[in-house]
This record gives structure tokens, C-alpha cells and sequence, in this order.
């Protein structure tokens, strides 16, 4: 009953657009197919084909062989490997994405004022993003190995060298810290620009009411900069969940002994060197859920926290 | 039968007719050229195996067969298995391949070659003819070879360090470590990355074809297990290395090109890895004088086993297009002496089959092989699963990390377990 009370409100009280109007939304459709159409070909196809892969049996050049149900989720998940490449890249998104934001929205805040030195400063941190991540891993492996720039001169003055790469415990905290480097410069800009947006008459006026420095930011300044925290977090989530590049270059493949090893890197080498498409697929679902459930988590907490202010 | 009569027949008629129209057109007995044919050749293009090279393979080919255009592809840059694996999902599967690996899981893939004599005839051959044998077919006929291991060494620091004699056992190569030790130099080359799992492979495949065993068929049967066997006692034979400090402890934070670059240059004592490091050797700016010993052996074989990747070897695939086409140019890359010195050359290979001049490294190298029976451990149906190096060999490295080689070989057997079964 109140079912359809409730649609026949609904039906009743929607307002229903000229004619006019409608045309126009058709016209607008054929102006949009060719982005549809990149869409669907390049990356819902290959979606959807992951999905198909993930429940196959393939040979290394890809070949259907037949349908095995759950059997690349079971062994993927029973596979001590992946196990653990999944506990990697958990410990790198999290722990990465809570130092990343952290040290975003601190430099942001200190960044946050005109002059030329600032805008230099900005550039500077901006500058790791536009290099290619397999790049910075190079870059920093040269850096880090152990016979690298540092530990060369760690010796140089009779210093022990410093197990930056080959030593299993240090090497995930250089690979978080060589990444925080990496993606720090685009976090700060999106934090710099939600700070623009802090109406200055507001600040003005809380300092004039006696409100100090950390007193303005926490009920003002942090408030209004909900919208940029939340893209930020996930952005930056997601983007460290993907960490593939990094871990190629610097750490050559997740060493020492898989230590480093993300389930994106382990994606592509079963898929591609171990011709385990179908335990490789499945890994990308898995992933690809993972995925959607943390955006969602975010902008659901997001959506209540605002509700609740 | 009738039938059979009436077509005879009508071949004889059709014959008569050729042979009056030939007489009446008074043309001499000249060949009527072949129908023209094409086929697409994958290659791996690397620095020493160019386009030139193979151009130059492809018109000698075509002196043979001016009818046969043959159309090279690479893989760009990209894997070439990769690469390979999206042109057969694509539909543009090349007509021959090379240095495929070809598992029970994808011969299918393969076109059968042995129904061709010249086939038959190399795989006859004991050592590498037999490694291109899958069962009863012939997918490949390799042509040239890589030893899986041999120990290079810096003759330099061995006479610094007093070792007058090479190592032949492996307890000698425990001593030749601490003499080198003892000199001041670090004795053995090891870094991140393949090179830990590839030490442990070549070691135990010695171990495996000195005892004369099958372990891999053993395993895959459940006859056999990584505990107990030949890759606990290289596990622990390593462990042993990196206690006593006769590798790096940090090795793992290098990669294989610096390490074999410095090594090249006089950085480590001994490198135990596969052959293919001669290149390294031979185009380094200033090579320290480097020379090579096999890997300890216990066969009392005049000719002991020795663990070869074959290499040049070309295979046709049943997705291609050009299928004869394809078996011609694999014969003629199987066969042309001048196409396989060619090719061996570029490829900084071994082969019994070549003739060229040798750098100094690369004929201690061809002898050292000259006086093996090359064995092609995985091969045929006698392949690792898919995925073995990533599963299995990347735990040698655990040894660095404290874990002990019975763990580690147990863990193998976990791993063997959930993908294999048994």
C-alpha cells in the first residue's frame, strides 16, 4: 500500500521535461559515444574479460582451456606469495597513505602564502610527481644500494652501511618512504587549492575572537578542507593499492626474498612470467574489489561526517 | 576401382595433352617458377642479435627460396613472450617463433615436426638433438646451448690468493672461497633478482644428473619432495657461503648487472652462473683476466651431464597462417650451417654445430661443453610448472633473510602442493 502510494506520488509530482529539452539530451548522446565508446572498449571490456579470466583455465598465450569455478581464488589465496604480497601493499596503503596526507596538509599549511620563494618551494615538491615511478625507483636504488651514493659515503667515514634494500625489515619502510616522495607534490597542490578556499573573513574574525594558530586550523581550516581530505585519501589510496613501477625498478622485482612484493606486481608476474592468467586475473578482481569497497568506505565515513556537522 | 581406372586415365590424357602443348609451343624443359609464399618470423632483437643479422640470415634463405618472402616481426622492445602471447590472442600469430618455452600445457600451440626426415635426423642426435624431443614429437630442433652453470673466475686473485689447482669438488670450492677470503677479496658473486634462484637450480640439476635421476618426474609423481633432497643440500651449502662471509650479505640489494658488471672488472673471486655471462665479460671496457671451471661433478663419465638451455632452436605454430611456408624457413634456420653460424654468433651461444672464431672466454667455454653430455633438464614433459621460478626459486633468497634451508625447501614443497597437487 504504501508502495504504491509512494509511486504514485512520485509518478505524480515529477516534473517532466519540455520536449525541447529532451531532444537536446538525445543530440548530446552522439556527442558523448566516442568517449562511451574508449570507455567500454579500454576499460570496461578488459573489466568484464577479467572477470571471465578469473573463473578460466588459459595456457600462457592466453588460450581458453575451460571454466574452473573458484579454483585460481582458492589457490591464488592459498598461496603463501600472494598472501603475503597482499599484506605488502596493505601495509603500503595504509601506513602510506596516512604519512602522505599528514605531511601534505603540513606543507600546504606552510606553503600556503604568496612570494616567489613559496611558489619555488612548491615546484620543488611538485617536481618527483612528473618522473615516471620505474625512473625514481632507478634513481633511488642508485642512491640506496649497498653500494650506493650513501652507503659509499657512510663508509667514506668509517660508518656501517645502511641495509636500505637487503635487508627485509628496512626495505618495505624505503620503499613507503621513496613513494611518499614520489606522491607528495600532487597531494600538496590539491591541498594547497583546498586552502584557497578558506574564506579569509573567517580567519580574520577568529583571530580577532583570540583564536590561536592550531585553534584556527582545527576548527576552521580543517572543517572546510573535508572535500580535499577525502579525495586526497582516496586518490592516494587507490594509487598505492596499483604500486607496480616502483617496486620493479628500485626493489627489482619485490626483494629481498619477496619482502617488497605488491599483489600488483604479483598480478603481472604470475600473468605474464609464471603464464598464470587465470590465478592472475583473479588477483585483479580482488584487487579491483578492494578497490571499490575502500573509495566507498571513504566517501560513505565522508558522507556522515558531513551529515553530522 | 572404377573410379580409381577413370582418374588414371584421365591423368594419362592430361599428361599426353601437357607434354603436345609443350612439344607444339617447342618450349624447353625450364621450371615453372614456385607460387609465390609468405611467412612471418618472430625474433627477439637484443644488441647483438640485430635486424641486420637476421636480414642477412633472410637472404641467404631466399637464394633457396626466391619465392618465400619472409616478414620479421619483433617484440618492440616489450617481453617477447609477452608480446608473443597478445599476437596469438589478437588473431596475428607469426608462422615461426623462437626461444618459446613449450610446456604440456601449451604444445598444442606447436606444430608437430616430426614428420620431416631432416627433423628426425637432428633430434637422433644424442645431448642437444634430443633436447628439442616432447615425447614422440618434435616442436624444435635447438641449435646451440647455454651451460645452466659453470664457475668463472678471476685467475688474477686466485694467484694471489695461492690456489694452484681449480676446483673439482665442492668441498675444494669451500677452500678456494676462504683462500680468497683470506686474500682479501669477496670469493663469490651472487645479487637480487634471478641470480639466487638460478644458483640453486644449476647446483641441484647437477646433483639430480650426476645421480642419474628424473626428480622432476619424481615430484610430479610424489616420489619426491624438496626436503631431503639435492635443494636442502645446495640450500645448505649457501647458508654456509653466507656465514662464512664468502658472499655479500647485502647481496640481495644488487642487481645482477652491476654485480656481473663489477665481476667482469675484477670486483668478486668466483661468479657461479650460466654461460651467458661471457658477454659481459667480453664487453667490458677493461676485463679482468677471467677464466671458467665446470660446476663439481660426481659422474665418473668421460663426457659427464651438464645442464644446457638450448637456444636457437625455431618451432611453427598452429595458429599461424603460412604454415609450410614455415617449416621451410625452420628447416633451413636447422639446418644452413651458414644461417646457424650466423645466428650462434650473434647469440654469443655454444654449439657443436658452428664454426667461427671464438673470443678466449667463449673457447673455454665451447671446450667446457665439448666435454659434457649436454642435458636439457626441462624439457619435454619433463618441465616445471608453470610459475616454478616466481613460487619456488625466489624462496632461495629467504636464505638471506634467516630463514633455514629445511624451512625453505619445506615451504617449496607447500607451494608444489597448492599448485601441482601431491
Amino acid at each position: 500500500m504504501t508502495a504504491i502510494s509512494k509511486g504514485a506520488v512520485g509518478r505524480v509530482s515529477r516534473p517532466t521535461a519540455p520536449l525541447g529539452r529532451r531532444l537536446a539530451g538525445l543530440a548530446e548522446f552522439p556527442m558523448a559515444f566516442p568517449a562511451i565508446a574508449l570507455f567500454a572498449l579500454f576499460e570496461l571490456l578488459p573489466t568484464v574479460l577479467a572477470v571471465v579470466y578469473s573463473f578460466a583455465s588459459l595456457d600462457s598465450f592466453g588460450t581458453f582451456r575451460g571454466f574452473v569455478g573458484f579454483d585460481n581464488y582458492v589457490r591464488l589465496l592459498s598461496d603463501a606469495n600472494s598472501v603475503r604480497a597482499l599484506g605488502v601493499t596493505a601495509v603500503l596503503a595504509s601506513v602510506g597513505t596516512v604519512l602522505i596526507n599528514v605531511i601534505g596538509v603540513g606543507l600546504a599549511v606552510l606553503l600556503n602564502h604568496p612570494g616567489t620563494i613559496y611558489h619555488l618551494y612548491r615546484a620543488a615538491i611538485f617536481y618527483p610527481f612528473v618522473i615516471s615511478g620505474l625512473v625514481v625507483g632507478f634513481i633511488w636504488r642508485a642512491i640506496l644500494n649497498p653500494d650506493g651514493a650513501i652507503n659509499s659515503l657512510l663508509r667514506g667515514i668509517g660508518l656501517p652501511a645502511i641495509p636500505f634494500l637487503s635487508d627485509g625489515n628496512t626495505a618495505l619502510a624505503t620503499v613507503i618512504g621513496v613513494t611518499i616522495w614520489n606522491s607528495l607534490g600532487v597531494t600538496v597542490i590539491l591541498y594547497l587549492a583546498g586552502l584557497q578556499t578558506v574564506p579569509a573573513e573567517l580567519l580574520e574574525a577568529a583571530s580577532v575572537d583570540g583564536a590561536n594558530a592550531w585553534q584556527r586550523f582545527r576548527k576552521i581550516v580543517w572543517p572546510l578542507l573535508g572535500p580535499t581530505v577525502t579525495i586526497n585519501i582516496v586518490l592516494t589510496s587507490i594509487g598505492l593499492l596499483r604500486t607496480y613501477d616502483l617496486i620493479v625498478s628500485l626493489t627489482g622485482g619485490g626483494g629481498p626474498a619477496g619482502q617488497t612484493e605488491t599483489i600488483a606486481y604479483r598480478i603481472i608476474s604470475l600473468g605474464l612470467a609464471g603464464g598464470q592468467v587465470g590465478q592472475s586475473s583473479a588477483g585483479a578482481v580482488l584487487l579491483f574489489l578492494a578497490t571499490i569497497v575502500l573509495a566507498g568506505v571513504v566517501l560513505l565515513l565522508r558522507r556522515r561526517n558531513e551529515d553530522i556537522t | 576401382m572404377v573410379m580409381q581406372l577413370k582418374r588414371s586415365r584421365a591423368l594419362v590424357g592430361t599428361g599426353i595433352l601437357l607434354a603436345g602443348v609443350m612439344a607444339l609451343g617447342g618450349c624447353a624443359a625450364t621450371e615453372t617458377p614456385e607460387e609465390p609464399q609468405e611467412v612471418d618470423w618472430y625474433v627477439n632483437i637484443t644488441g647483438t642479435l640485430t635486424e641486420a643479422v637476421y636480414q642477412s640470415v633472410i637472404d641467404d634463405f631466399n637464394v633457396e627460396h626466391p619465392n618465400v618472402t619472409v616478414r620479421l616481426l619483433n617484440s618492440g622492445g616489450q617481453d617477447y613472450a609477452t608480446f608473443l602471447a597478445t599476437l596469438v590472442a589478437s588473431g596475428n600469430a607469426p608462422d615461426v617463433v623462437g626461444s618459446t618455452p613449450i610446456t604440456p600445457d601449451n604444445e598444442e600451440q606447436f606444430v608437430d615436426l616430426s614428420d620431416e626426415a631432416w627433423a628426425q635426423e637432428a633430434a637422433a642426435e644424442p645431448g642437444l638433438g634430443q633436447a628439442g624431443l616432447f615425447g614422440d614429437a618434435i616442436y624444435y630442433v635447438p641449435t646451440a646451448y647455454q651451460i645452466s652453470g659453470v664457475f668463472f673466475y678471476n685467475k688474477t686473485m686466485f694467484e694471489d690468493a695461492g690456489i694452484t689447482e681449480l676446483p673439482t669438488t665442492w668441498e675444494e670450492v669451500d677452500e678456494a672461497a676462504a683462500a680468497l677470503k683470506a686474500a682479501g677479496y669477496v670469493p663469490i658473486a651472487t645479487s637480487g633478482g634471478f641470480v639466487p634462484g638460478a644458483q640453486l637450480r644449476m647446483q641441484a640439476y647437477q646433483e639430480f644428473m650426476d645421480d642419474g635421476d628424473q626428480w622432476l618426474e619424481d615430484r610430479y609423481a610424489g616420489d619426491a619432495t624438496f626436503v631431503d633432497s639435492a635443494w636442502q643440500n645446495v640450500l645448505e651449502r649457501t647458508q654456509r657461503w653466507i656465514q662464512e662471509g664468502y658472499v655479500r650479505s647485502d647481496a640481495l640489494g644488487l642487481d645482477y648487472g652491476t654485480v656481473a658488471a663489477d665481476f667482469a672488472t675484477g670486483g668478486y673471486g668466483m661468479f657461479p652462473i650460466g654461460s651467458f655471462l661471457n658477454a659481459n665479460v667480453d664487453q667490458a671496457t677493461d676485463p679482468a683476466d677471467i677464466g671458467v671451471f665446470p660446476l663439481p661433478s660426481s659422474s665418473s663419465d668421460d663426457l659427464p651431464p651438464r645442464a644446457v638451455n638450448p637456444t636457437m632452436g625455431w618451432s611453427v605454430l598452429t595458429a599461424g597462417r603460412h604454415e609450410d611456408a614455415g617449416r621451410t624457413l625452420v628447416e633451413f634456420l636447422s639446418t644452413d650451417s651458414d644461417a646457424i653460424n650466423i645466428l650462434v654468433k650473434a647469440d654469443g651461444g655454444l654449439s657443436p654445430y658452428t664454426s667461427f672464431e671464438m673470443s678466449p672466454l667463449l673457447t673455454e667455454l665451447q671446450d667446457l661443453g665439448d666435454a659434457s653430455t649436454p642435458i636439457s633438464f626441462e624439457r619435454g614433459d619433463n618441465v616445471p610448472p608453470p610459475g616454478f621460478p616466481q613460487g619456488v626459486l625466489s624462496l632461495s633468497q629467504k636464505l638471506f633473510t634467516g630463514s633455514s634451508p629445511a624451512d625453505i625447501a619445506a615451504e617449496m614443497d607447500q607451494w608444489w602442493t597448492s599448485n601441482v597437487g601431491q
